[in-house]
């Protein structure tokens, strides 16, 4: 019940590290699911494309990797690099 | 394609937030639990029986949280203590923000002890730390004895389990031996109270080591 939460921790991590101006490059968002950190990944994915859907981040989407352990974590973002 | 490298925490916010509460109760020695539970487990009927055994010298106070209503604070209200609301408005679960908000409402120097009741929820809960000394997951024989292997994560994360309703075990089906293989085969370390607040049984062990954790009694 908490994944649009989590989903919007996500996108506040994505504008710290790419600004708005660049945000047309950003594909792929790398996330690593603890397997006890209470996070149905298929809801944290469409969450976080319903979030962002009406914001310069439109092109990003979760790339979800489970992992040991209980953290969430940003793992990394993958930029496009030419200009549209 | 190129990658840029972030590797941080998405509730990292909270978790500073909870270590900021944590530090600043254990400045004032005091003891914080955080109450959780399916919803209906009998959190707040705990807290009544044991607010009503607890001496008046373990100075202890309440925040409650809760998806809508202050139906909670008005029964706790009730034992002489001080009580906080949060209302989450639709939130799932309390997070380290919204205690540290409550408990600008309590005089912390004058506690010995702060039980926060979490919104009835056995899974978001779970991820949220609050700052607490230690998670107490109740669990009511009537929820069934397999509880624990449904939701791993809350009993890996609490240090208590208090077994509610056991004076319900006849009807129930549930087996206390059940429960308690289940949930030390997640959380091996856990201490385990068995409660009943119809009866009052194990209601004094209970409030003997709350005491002794509040620091009134050598274990």
């Amino acid at each position: 019940m908490h994944e649009l939460s989590l989903a919007n921790g996500i996108l506040d991590l994505v504008q710290e590290y790419v600004p708005p101006d660049r945000a047309w490059a950003v594909r792929g968002v790398r996330v690593q699911v603890g397997d006890w950190a209470s996070v149905l990944p298929e809801s944290l994915a469409w969450c976080f494309s319903a979030i962002v859907s009406s914001t310069p981040y439109a092109s990003a989407s979760l790339v979800i990797e489970r992992v040991p352990g209980a953290d969430l974590q940003v793992a990394d973002i993958e930029l496009e690099e030419e200009t549209p | 394609m190129s990658i840029v490298t972030i590797e941080r925490r998405v509730l990292e916010k909270n978790d500073a937030m909870a270590a900021a509460n944590r530090q600043r109760f254990a400045r004032y020695g005091l003891t914080v639990l955080n109450l959780v539970s399916s919803p209906g487990a009998g959190k707040t009927t705990l807290l009544e029986r044991t607010l009503e055994r607890l001496p008046r010298t373990v100075r202890t106070a309440v925040i409650e949280g809760d998806v809508q209503t202050d139906l909670d604070a008005k029964r706790v209200a009730k034992f002489g203590v001080p009580v906080v609301q949060i209302v989450t408005n639709g939130s799932c679960h309390l997070e380290a923000h919204l205690v540290e908000q409550a408990i600008g409402a309590l005089d912390l120097a004058n506690l010995d002890l702060l039980v926060i009741e979490n919104v009835g929820n056995l899974v978001c809960p779970a991820a949220y730390d609050l700052g607490e000394t230690m998670k107490v997951v109740v669990l009511s024989t009537t929820e069934g004895d397999d509880k624990p292997l449904k939701y791993p994560a809350m009993f890996r994360n609490a240090a208590v389990l208090v077994i509610n309703k056991i004076d319900l075990l006849p009807f129930s089906g549930a087996s206390l031996e059940a429960i308690r293989k289940n949930a030390t085969g997640i959380n091996p370390d856990l201490r385990i109270f068995e409660v009943s607040c119809v009866t009052g049984e194990g209601l004094d062990e209970w409030c003997r080591w709350l005491e002794h954790c509040a620091g009134y009694v050598n274990a």
